[in-house]
């Protein structure tokens, strides 16, 4: 493939499902350095300005794109046996042909892992096939991933997908008696993450997943890939909030 | 066996009945109510309504899942590409609940269509759909049963089909080289409904993909001996003229 390579750098976003479970979370990172339109179904629970968007709509998919620099898709239904088809997969479908009729360059898509099913019982899991099962929504998903890969090929789109399992904020305060969770990002990380994936030049074949996780003290769930392509690194080390009080019985 | 055919009123259906009807016992399965001259049993149902795929498939031993559009397609885009993805899961999950432990889905070689011209085309070649339209929405198909083969102990049989042309009806003067005749097509799904790999603990092993087509004398596509076998219809009248 004669690759080309995107130096846009965005100014104007729309971020589709901005008032779930990751927008509200994020969104306030990503405006401080781009100007943001929120979309969503639903009202945004700190009460901001909503373009109201449902994704399953083609024609509201086009003209909330109008003008956009770039795309931030954050829209999800779960294990609905229908609507899950129409957001996950049938949206994709939707932001794409948005996306290549108003000639927006960069995508970031979000979605879930799709390797845990298999690859729990390995180490050093990052850049492996994907099997994503027969649940409606890692399924519908991975359908979703697979047409914006097209998409992204044939018109050039840089288009990138997060891929999550757990999301979360940073610890406040030491837990003890625990280990961290597997495969979790924590806000700050996504933030980052966005950032570099808007920005990035040189993104092999336009398309590229990365699994995003924060602790990385287990050695399982790596992120090689996203450091690799994107730059992306961890901010805080958030596993030194799992440590248990060593030291002698007198000194505690 | 009780075999179940989608639908049933296309060309390549109506191939597969002929080549099974006095092998197998037929369900036809139409979104409408079909001319059933033949001694089958039809059933009406849409992919995109659950509810209706359950009578279709109960009792059956295997599904061959055609690929090709119903009689009365969804009107949009949007459905069509519903029909392929939810209508594909929808009638995996009847059919496996079913007890159905044997799968064949028809798909398309066009996949392969943005390799230059002098690359053979095996399996192993990596399938590049258009963003748009039915080749990239049957392929996603393939996925959706991989996924199912993956996760129960069933057999599932891709067969990427060339382009269905009857002989006698091809374009001599504008031969191609992925042609296929439907009747050729029906024996090898009546071949891959043959093959019962679902004892395998390996998924690999119960997953098989195959490309079919006619073998012209200088082939594009590299087809499996045991399907080379029972193409009988070749064009050779379209290639006499030195095509290539």
């Amino acid at each position: 493939m004669n690759q080309e390579v995107v130096t846009d750098h965005p100014q104007r976003i729309v971020v589709f499902g901005a008032c779930g479970l990751i927008g509200p979370f994020i969104t306030p990172g990503l405006a401080d350095k781009y100007d943001l339109t929120l979309a969503d179904i639903v009202e945004h629970p700190e009460g901001h300005s909503i373009l109201p968007v449902d994704i399953r709509d083609a024609n509201a998919v086009q003209r909330a794109c109008e003008g956009q620099d770039a795309v931030l898709n954050l829209c999800v239904v779960r294990n609905d046996p229908v609507a899950s088809w129409e957001v996950n997969t049938r949206g994709v479908d939707n932001i794409s042909r948005a996306v290549v009729k108003h000639g927006i360059k960069r995508v970031v898509h979000t979605g879930p892992q799709l390797v845990r099913q298999w690859f729990d019982h390995d180490f050093r899991v990052d850049d492996v096939p994907h099997m994503p099962g027969i649940g409606h929504y890692v399924l519908t998903k991975f359908l979703g991933m697979e047409i914006s890969r097209a998409y992204a090929r044939e018109h050039g789109i840089n288009t990138v997908w997060f891929l999550f399992n757990g999301l979360g904020p940073k610890p406040e305060e030491n837990q003890e008696e625990t280990s961290h969770p597997p495969f979790t990002v924590v806000w700050e990380d996504v933030v980052s993450a966005c950032k570099l994936a808007f920005e990035v030049e040189n993104l092999p074949e336009y398309y590229q997943w990365f699994n995003l996780n924060s602790y990385l003290e287990h050695g399982k769930y790596s992120i090689e890939k996203a450091q690799r392509i994107l730059g992306f690194q961890v901010g805080e080390k958030v596993e030194k909030y799992f440590r248990r009080p060593v030291g002698s019985y007198e000194d505690q | 066996m009780k075999v179940v055919i989608t639908s049933a009123q296309s060309v390549l259906a109506n191939a597969i009945a002929d080549e099974m009807a006095d092998e197998h016992e037929l369900c036809l399965l139409e979104s409408e109510v079909i001319d059933a001259s033949r001694s089958t049993k039809c059933v009406v149902a849409d992919h995109l309504v659950a509810d209706t795929l359950h009578a279709a498939v109960d009792g059956a031993d295997v599904l061959v899942h055609t690929g090709e559009l119903p009689l009365t397609p969804p009107p949009s885009d949007a459905g069509i590409l519903d029909w392929y993805t939810r209508g594909t899961y929808d009638l995996m999950a009847a059919a496996v609940a079913a007890g159905i432990r044997r799968f064949v889905y028809c798909g398309t070689l066009e996949l392969f269509d943005v390799y230059p011209t002098d690359v053979y085309i095996s399996e192993m070649h990596e399938p590049f759909p258009p963003s748009q339209g039915e080749v990239m929405w049957r392929y996603l198909a393939e996925f959706i049963i991989r996924e199912f083969v993956r996760d129960h102990a069933i057999t599932g049989t891709v067969l990427r089909l060339g382009n269905l042309v009857i002989q006698d009806e091809a374009d001599v003067d504008e031969p191609d080289v992925s042609w296929l005749d439907p009747r050729d097509a029906a024996r090898v799904v009546n071949m891959a409904v043959g093959r019962d790999a679902s004892q395998e603990l390996n998924w690999v092993r119960r997953w098989q993909v195959r490309h079919v087509c006619a073998n012209p004398p200088n082939p594009r596509f590299l087809i499996d001996k045991t399907i080379q076998d029972r193409i009988q219809f070749q064009f050779s009248e379209s290639w006499k003229g030195g095509h290539r």
